[in-house]
């Protein structure tokens, strides 16, 4: 489902939620949120997840409250641990009964994504007041906002209860807020549009083809349109929910920091997908120091594990977590090594393909085809380049799409960044208005 | 720098003026192009899809077809070594041609009028759901890959395990054809060609219980090798290498050890003309441009093939065209075949409501030893038109 950028949601969702709450007293505001949310929730996801959800929210603010009263440390740990298998294990068990086996996308259901992002925030808060580092909330209002708020419910950003649970009772809109929220939303939208479709055009017309004889730079040059559409599709997803966070008066963490060519992998999971593994490494492993080799190990499989039921708990998720996880444990040995410190840009180039290569893991095509890909990606096909009339036309668009890229980090590298072009930030407004209406236009013609 | 409150009220606003521009365009074009309330909701709703298909069908007719577009597909077919395009159709195909597919709410509601005639017959039933050209050759989403989540795979597998009769399978038949690099489809069309339509034969009569014929006793006539189908533009002809249409024509001392089957086709127009012949194929369709039309003639909502076939079986077969090129083999086992398109008789319904009646009566679903479906998996999604099966019952 492509909800944020859904006409319906742009054009008749998005203007009427932000206006009403503009111009509402502050105690409606949550109410209001809420409502809307649960609208969008009932249009994403069938009305048998919203409800077990809404079950699994109702289960935790009562166990919340009863290790809030409690005086027994003995039973309030029960009491949180029941919990957090509770809905562990309800979270496997309703992808393997209750979800559809249906994937629309070759990366990502958004519908489990959801899921998961409502328990982790239910997790969050019943740790965080187990912790006592955030007091109970006694309002069923303002816990089921924090739970189901809709700007965050695609991609995240993952919240952590006790550094946001502020924003539920004091907040404030204004020109400016509402300003930043609508570039924020406007360059999100475009990087989905723009970019993440485009190259998931590109991507789906390579992995159509008969993949078990499918030429090399065919196959490097699918995968490679399929990483930059998922990285765009996160990025703008992210930038829409600040966005509309913002819109209505919230201030969310980013959780993209840089997309590409990192200087480790793991820079990849800390600037790319950032706050699931805050988040992980608050709740999962919340221990910090020096630890030994093994207790590491754990550390790092337990967050692959979590990270792969994050991405929809399918066979090939784990399965590329785990190759994740041995390239992370592996670089650790070898960061030392003088080849790293020297050669950076060449251990870019190198971090960039262990990426393709997960990705190519990471792709819903099951995992006999995943690897029948990424043996064409290394020959075994035979052959070296497609030369049908269609392959050169999408490696032109390709091309195309690549130059807007470097164009635009060039652009505000070289010139918003300098004193000298400041001059250029008085038409920053026009030119998002007509990068909006562009996107508008071109989401309106891909099918 | 740019502190400028006016500045941003404007850029908010203007921001808002798109969104509320675009919700006013979307509203405007439904009440002026449709005619009732409920149109104007439903055009309303489909507004998104609607501007899209207008948009591509732009793009394809004015920028794809467009001559120096053209002459570049033709220099860069000519640099890959291939004077014509063929090689290349079965990956174009995946983008030319996605297929809409039906969605699982829209299969449940034909399964369920399905199941309602069902339960009304004691005729021997079976359900086959043809592959799409997108789904053969589709690649990693096609149909010989074993991807447990293909969309169009899990489709099939909820339409056949919602229905009670038996489902005829063409996986293995399609499979071994397929290795030996035989082309089911036409090349510029999405139907299936003779071959396509021999080989669904066989794994029919085989999960029917009949001995199929084997190929060596037709002789294969090819009537005209400028078929030209609608997957392409017009524009495009001049770098395609037409199809050819092929007929099987039964040798029938092989066959039945006599020497001629009668047949005899009546095709019921939807203005209640009757048109007989006494063969399968219309010869007079290979001057049209449509000659694939020579396998059974010109689709319409009823057509009765009678033969003199003796201790033959009478079959009803709910197809939507498909089953044309179909008939050729089937019409050899039984004596009567009744073809129904029940997309036509949905649209000339009240043309037809004399007839359908007089129809029922004379012909009861009981008298029916079997009754085939065969649909392609696209044409699901329209369950409207399997209302109009309460007719047969």
């Amino acid at each position: 489902m492509e909800t944020f950028s859904n006409s319906y949601f742009v054009f008749l969702t998005l203007p009427f939620v932000v206006l009403i709450d503009l111009f509402l007293k502050p105690k409606w505001k949550n109410g209001v949120i809420l409502l809307f949310s649960f609208l969008f929730l009932f249009w994403v996801c069938s009305y048998k997840i919203v409800f077990l959800l809404l079950i699994v929210s109702i289960f935790t603010q009562l166990s919340a409250f009863f290790i809030c009263k409690s005086q027994n440390s003995r039973f309030k740990f029960f009491i949180c641990m029941f919990n957090i298998f509770f809905i562990l294990a309800l979270t496997i068990f309703s992808f393997q009964l209750i979800f559809s086996k249906f994937f629309l996308n070759l990366f990502f259901d958004f519908e489990r994504i959801l899921f998961v992002l409502i328990c982790m925030a239910n997790i969050s808060y019943l740790v965080d007041v187990y912790r006592k580092h955030a007091s109970f909330q006694k309002s069923l209002l303002k816990f089921l906002t924090y739970v189901f708020m809709f700007p965050k419910l695609l991609m995240g950003p993952v919240l952590i209860y006790y550094k946001f649970n502020r924003q539920l009772t004091y907040r404030k809109t204004n020109i400016e807020m509402l300003s930043s929220g609508i570039e924020l939303f406007i360059v999100g939208f475009a990087k989905k549009i723009l970019f993440a479709n485009e190259f998931y055009e590109i991507y789906c017309f390579v992995i159509n083809q008969t993949i078990s004889s499918l030429p090399v730079l065919t196959a490097w040059f699918g995968i490679f349109s399929g990483f930059l559409s998922f990285l765009f599709n996160f990025s703008g997803y992210s930038d829409m929910a600040v966005g509309v966070g913002k819109m209505l008066g919230f201030q969310f963490p980013a959780n993209v920091k840089k997309l590409f060519f990192v200087d480790r992998v793991s820079d990849f999971f800390k600037q790319f997908n950032y706050l699931p593994v805050v988040y992980f490494k608050n709740y999962i492993f919340p221990w910090s120091g020096r630890f030994g080799f093994y207790v590491r190990l754990i550390k790092l499989f337990l967050i692959g594990f979590f990270m792969a039921l994050f991405f929809g708990g399918r066979v090939e998720c784990f399965i590329a977590s785990a190759y994740f996880v041995l390239f992370l444990i592996l670089e650790k040995f070898l960061v030392k090594l003088y080849f790293f410190k020297v050669f950076k840009n060449v251990v870019k180039f190198f971090n960039l393909i262990i990426l393709l290569i997960g990705m190519v893991l990471f792709q819903n095509c099951g995992v006999l085809n995943n690897l029948t890909y990424l043996g064409m990606m290394f020959g075994m096909s035979g052959f070296l380049i497609d030369f049908s009339f269609v392959f050169w036309i999408l490696f032109v668009k390709f091309l195309i799409l690549i130059f807007v890229l470097l164009f635009c980090r060039f652009f505000k590298r070289k010139f918003l960044q300098k004193k000298m072009f400041s001059f250029l930030l008085y038409f920053k407004h026009l030119g998002l208005i007509i990068l909006f209406l562009f996107s508008i236009l071109l989401n309106l013609s891909q099918i | 720098m740019y502190e400028n409150g006016s500045k941003q009220r404007l850029f908010i606003i203007s921001f808002f003026t798109i969104l509320f521009c675009f919700f006013f365009l979307a509203f405007g074009l439904a009440i002026k192009h449709s005619s009732n309330f409920k149109m104007k909701i439903k055009s309303f709703v489909n507004f998104e899809s609607g501007f899209k298909i207008m948009v591509k069908n732009r793009l394809q007719n004015e920028i794809v077809s467009s001559k120096p577009v053209r002459f570049l597909k033709f220099i860069m077919t000519g640099l890959a070594g291939k004077s014509f395009m063929n090689d290349v159709y079965r990956k174009e195909n995946t983008l030319l041609k996605i297929p809409v597919l039906p969605d699982k709410l829209q299969i449940q509601k034909c399964c369920e009028e399905v199941t309602k005639f069902c339960d009304k017959t004691s005729a021997v039933i079976y359900f086959l759901l043809l592959p799409t050209k997108f789904q053969v050759n589709g690649g990693l989403s096609g149909f010989f890959y074993d991807n447990s989540n293909t969309y169009e795979r899990k489709l099939n597998q909820f339409f056949c395990s919602n229905l009670s009769g038996k489902v005829i399978k063409l996986y293995d038949d399609f499979f071994s054809a397929y290795f030996e690099d035989v082309d089911f489809f036409y090349r510029t069309d999405n139907s299936l060609n003779s071959f396509g339509n021999f080989i669904v034969y066989r794994s029919i009569a085989k999960q029917m219980g009949i001995s199929p014929f084997y190929f060596n006793w037709f002789k294969v006539h090819t009537v005209s090798s400028e078929f030209y189908g609608n997957l392409f533009n017009n524009n495009f002809k001049s770098l395609i290498r037409p199809d050819t249409v092929d007929l099987f024509e039964p040798i029938y001392e092989e066959l039945f050890g006599f020497e001629n089957l009668k047949f005899k086709v009546m095709q019921i127009s939807p203005n209640l003309n009757v048109r007989e012949r006494n063969s399968i194929f219309d010869y007079s369709k290979i001057s049209c441009s449509d000659k694939n039309r020579v396998l059974f003639g010109d689709s319409a909502p009823i057509k009765i093939v009678e033969t003199n076939l003796e201790n033959g079986e009478n079959m009803l077969i709910f197809s939507d065209g498909s089953a044309d090129g179909l008939i050729q083999f089937l019409s050899l086992h039984y004596k009567k075949l009744i073809v129904v398109d029940l997309e036509q008789i949905q649209l000339n319904y009240w043309m037809l409501f004399d007839f359908l009646t007089r129809f029922r009566l004379e012909h009861k679903i009981k008298n029916f030893d079997r009754v085939l479906f065969l649909y392609e998996i696209e044409s699901l999604s329209d369950s409207k038109k399997f209302k109009q099966l309460s007719w047969f019952c």
